[in-house]
């Protein structure tokens, strides 16, 4: 009887703590679901107190709306093409260097990783200063090239880092092996360590593109033309109007913006938790 | 070509881009901070030595922009640290649906910045937010303007950005606590350990090289952080919410001073590297634990 009744409190407690994982994980979601709620309401639904939970009528209105009436599109394409750009230069450059830290001796490499890891704690703010003074130098405040060359500069450290740790994992015996079967390093590299180091690859592009979909300071100070705003600039500017005029608009345009990231992390799951373990993204 | 040409051609474009980014700004800022320039006027001003940075000291904003920007990192981190514990503690036993809990946990974390301002904006409204009506089902019958009323709108933000950034925690915890077989709580389970022993003795030392790192970074880019704040309150009502990386935003481009941004930018960076340096050792030497 005693085992029994042990057996069943440890039941009890079991249960217990599995339903307050579940009530703490459900309030960790609300938000998100509050939103996705939201977006699918009318007008006046978004405005009514009490709050509904679900919404009573069903509406697309909202995303038709933001779609139609402002530029939500152009700034969706335009975010695109410099998280899409920004990823793929950070994806080369940091493969590139992460294993020459990792295959090479050469005074400087120890300050160099040193480096790298110092201006993960550089402010944003600070580097914004420099920055700003060469595009306008250069005349290029106000293009997509100069937010996309910025963007690169906060997740290439990071990538770096990550990448050098996927090559010292890498046997060296297999890269040895292609060299005497008369493969150049270069050959060696694209075709036998790259594609080991693939996790990693997808790691670091993953991370840039997160990164830089939502980046928000360096679009604020080098953006200044409607066309060529981005997300974040295109919502806070919904935001920022004195008075919203529809709540269901804004959240439409949260659901819409968070859409690719939630897809990209649902794919690739696996990676990016692989990736927070070796190094840690910058947010 | 060489193999030594061919590893320094590699690092040539990391190195241009660390070396603008690690090594450029900091001494741009410093010499800045030494001469008076506008933001947008070209030329160089005069030099004025440090006297840039004895007005930071002596105005009354960088105190208080100070004293915002250690409650918000102190709140927010110390929140995180809490809520990062008590989820990887619950989540990195097996049950059913662990995984799919896990991945829900991560995404306030993937969810772009703005799109987490937008919602808690919404839910923090004094008239239709969620927040307020949860208030008045307990009982609570004023509205208030959980961003907007100088008095708590600090403690708003914290807790959203807690919800905001706490998953990282989640996941270098857990990470570091997959990495211990459970034989080792069925052991302690035997010799009739409680779950607070169990924490002590077996949890807390597990994970600890990787707390003292988490923490140090999460301090470090809270610090740092400039959108969250500046889309969620824009650094008000009033001066409540403005930070130090907010006050450097508004002197460079809204007073237009460059001079006096990369002053409280000189400051930023002492404060940083104090830190810094302490994750810098903290980090050779967990390499060193974790191998």
């Amino acid at each position: 009887m005693i085992y029994r009744s042990k057996k069943f409190r440890k039941k009890i407690k079991r249960f217990i703590l599995i339903f307050f994982i579940t009530l703490l994980t459900l309030i960790v979601a609300f938000p998100l679901f509050w939103m996705i709620s939201n977006s699918f309401k009318p007008y006046q639904e978004t405005y009514s107190y009490p709050p509904t939970f679900l919404p009573k009528v069903f509406t697309l209105l909202n995303y038709q709306e933001l779609l139609d009436l402002t530029g939500f599109i152009i700034h969706y394409k335009n975010t695109l093409v410099v998280a899409l750009t920004a990823t793929f230069l950070a994806i080369i450059i940091s493969c590139l260097g992460g294993y020459s830290l990792s295959k090479f001796r050469f005074r400087g490499k120890a300050l160099l990783t040193r480096v790298s890891l110092v201006t993960y704690m550089t402010p944003t703010i600070l580097l914004v200063i420099p920055f700003f003074e060469i595009w306008v130098r250069l005349k290029l405040v106000d293009t997509l090239f100069s937010l996309t060359v910025s963007s690169i500069s906060f997740t290439l450290p990071f990538g770096l880092l990550l990448m050098r740790s996927y090559f010292q994992g890498i046997p060296v015996d297999l890269e040895e092996a292609a060299l005497i079967d008369g493969a150049t390093r270069f050959q060696a590299f694209c075709k036998v360590i790259f594609p080991q180091a693939l996790p990693g690859v997808i790691s670091t592009g993953l991370f840039t593109f997160i990164v830089v979909w939502q980046e928000y300071l360096y679009a604020l100070v080098l953006i200044n033309s409607e066309a060529k705003k981005t997300l974040t600039l295109s919502i806070a500017d919904l935001m920022g109007q004195s008075a919203i005029y529809s709540w269901g608009m804004l959240m439409a345009a949260g659901v819409l913006m968070t859409a690719p990231v939630l897809i990209g992390f649902i794919f690739i799951e696996k990676q990016l938790i692989a990736g927070f373990n070796v190094g840690a993204i910058k947010g | 070509m060489s193999d030594r040409q061919m590893a320094i051609l590699f690092l040539v474009p990391s190195v241009v881009i660390i070396g603008f980014l690690g090594v450029y700004p900091v001494i741009r800022t410093i010499f800045l901070s030494l001469f008076v320039k506008g933001t947008l006027s070209p030329k160089m001003g005069p030099f004025v030595g440090v006297s840039n940075l004895v007005n930071i000291l002596k105005g009354h904003q960088f105190g208080r922009a100070l004293l915002n920007s250690i409650i918000w990192t102190g709140g927010t981190v110390a929140f995180q640290f809490v809520f990062g514990l008590i989820f990887s503690l619950m989540l990195y036993k097996e049950f059913r649906g662990r995984n799919i809990m896990r991945s829900i946990i991560i995404f306030p974390y993937l969810i772009p910045v703005v799109v987490a301002v937008l919602v808690w904006r919404y839910m923090f409204n004094d008239l239709i937010g969620i927040v307020n009506y949860i208030f008045f089902l307990l009982g609570y019958r004023k509205s208030i303007g959980w961003l907007s009323d100088p008095n708590t709108a600090m403690f708003s933000a914290i807790m959203a950005g807690t919800w905001k950034y706490f998953p990282f925690m989640v996941i270098c915890f857990l990470a570091r606590l997959q990495t211990v077989s459970l034989e080792l709580y069925d052991a302690a389970k035997v010799d009739g350990a409680n779950w607070w022993q169990e924490f002590v003795h077996i949890t807390f030392p597990i994970i600890k090289p990787v707390v003292m790192i988490v923490l140090l970074l999460r301090t470090i880019w809270m610090f740092n952080n400039y959108d969250f704040l500046a889309l969620l309150t824009g650094g008000g009502p009033g001066f409540t919410t403005t930070t130090l990386p907010i006050l450097v935003y508004k002197k460079i481009f809204a007073e237009f001073s460059m001079s006096g941004g990369a002053a409280i930018g000189v400051f930023m960076f002492l404060i940083l590297y104090v830190i810094a340096s302490l994750y810098l050792f903290l980090y050779e030497r967990a390499e060193q634990e974790l191998g």
